[in-house]
């Protein structure tokens, strides 16, 4: 997994800010970070082993909420251009799960909210 | 096949059957054409927040051609509760109808149905049935299963990250 590369994050970090571009997927390998929302208030927390920023997969996607480090944090990050080539190099199809599974996720949200 | 350990249900409130909960517009979007989303003016759109990200996933799967079509009559149960399926789908046009519980809802174009309860292995809770004509696209979880076996554990987990948040009551 050469294409994933190491990146660490001291405590009230921000990885991502709202609004900013979503250029890179994070694999979160050790800690936990904060949902935070344009106010500054955290909203939820993402535990280790789970990733975020999966936004990256869409170019040009746009990131929905900040990401601040809660404690010390090391993530696997892969640039969205890497991850798309990544995904095709294994099959197109999961290219189409990762897709679909984000379109699925989008409208659970929508169904949640309505 | 992705293990996963079902989330306990949590309380459900009536929701209106008439409500068309989600939908793109899939007229529009298949007007602007195949390579839009490579175009420059794609990208401004996507930048500017003009066309959503799920209007972007929505042109790309429905353009994909790996994934094979069919068409639903109207009244026809598409998935039924409690029971393993072997295909998910996404709705390309048309309606369809969810029943789960005391819930019942429309969905519309843009919708991906059974998708992450199919690649974990549960029994659906709940039953898609075609409101009208329903065109959709097949994600056959044979298909799936076969791609899943070969992922490193990083690409397992993101899809798994997003299988539990769709999964998530």
């Amino acid at each position: 997994m050469s294409e994933f590369k190491l990146e660490k994050f001291t405590d009230g970090q921000f990885i991502c800010k709202s609004g900013d571009p979503a250029t890179h997927l994070y694999f979160l390998q050790e800690g936990e970070v904060e949902l935070v929302s344009a106010t500054g208030q955290a909203f939820g927390i993402i535990p280790q082993g789970q990733s975020f920023g999966e936004a990256a997969i869409l170019r040009g996607g746009i990131r929905g909420a900040s990401i601040r480090a809660k404690g010390d944090v090391v993530c696997q990050v892969i640039a969205n251009d890497q991850a798309a080539e990544l995904l095709s190099s294994y099959s197109p199809l999961l290219v189409v799960i990762m897709e679909a599974l984000l379109l699925q996720q989008a409208m659970n949200n929508a169904i949640k909210h309505a | 096949m992705i293990k996963h350990s079902p989330n306990h249900d949590s309380a459900k409130s009536v929701m209106n059957e008439n409500m068309l909960k989600f939908s793109v517009d899939a007229e529009r979007l298949g007007k602007l054409g195949p390579n839009f989303l490579q175009s420059k003016e794609g990208q401004d759109a996507l930048a500017s927040g003009s066309l959503k990200g799920h209007d972007r996933l929505f042109m790309s799967l429905a353009s994909s051609s790996i994934l094979n079509t069919t068409l639903f009559i109207p009244g026809k149960k598409i998935i039924e509760t409690g029971e393993q399926f072997d295909d998910a789908y996404l709705v390309l046009n048309g309606e369809i109808q969810i029943t789960q519980k005391d819930k019942s809802y429309k969905l519309g174009a843009g919708s991906v149905i059974g998708l992450s309860e199919g690649m974990v292995g549960l029994a659906s809770k709940f039953t898609a049935t075609a409101m009208t004509s329903v065109k959709v696209k097949i994600i056959p979880f044979h298909r799936v299963d076969a791609v899943l076996k070969v992922l490193p554990p990083e690409l397992r987990a993101i899809l798994v990250t997003i299988i539990k948040r769709n999964l998530a009551p």
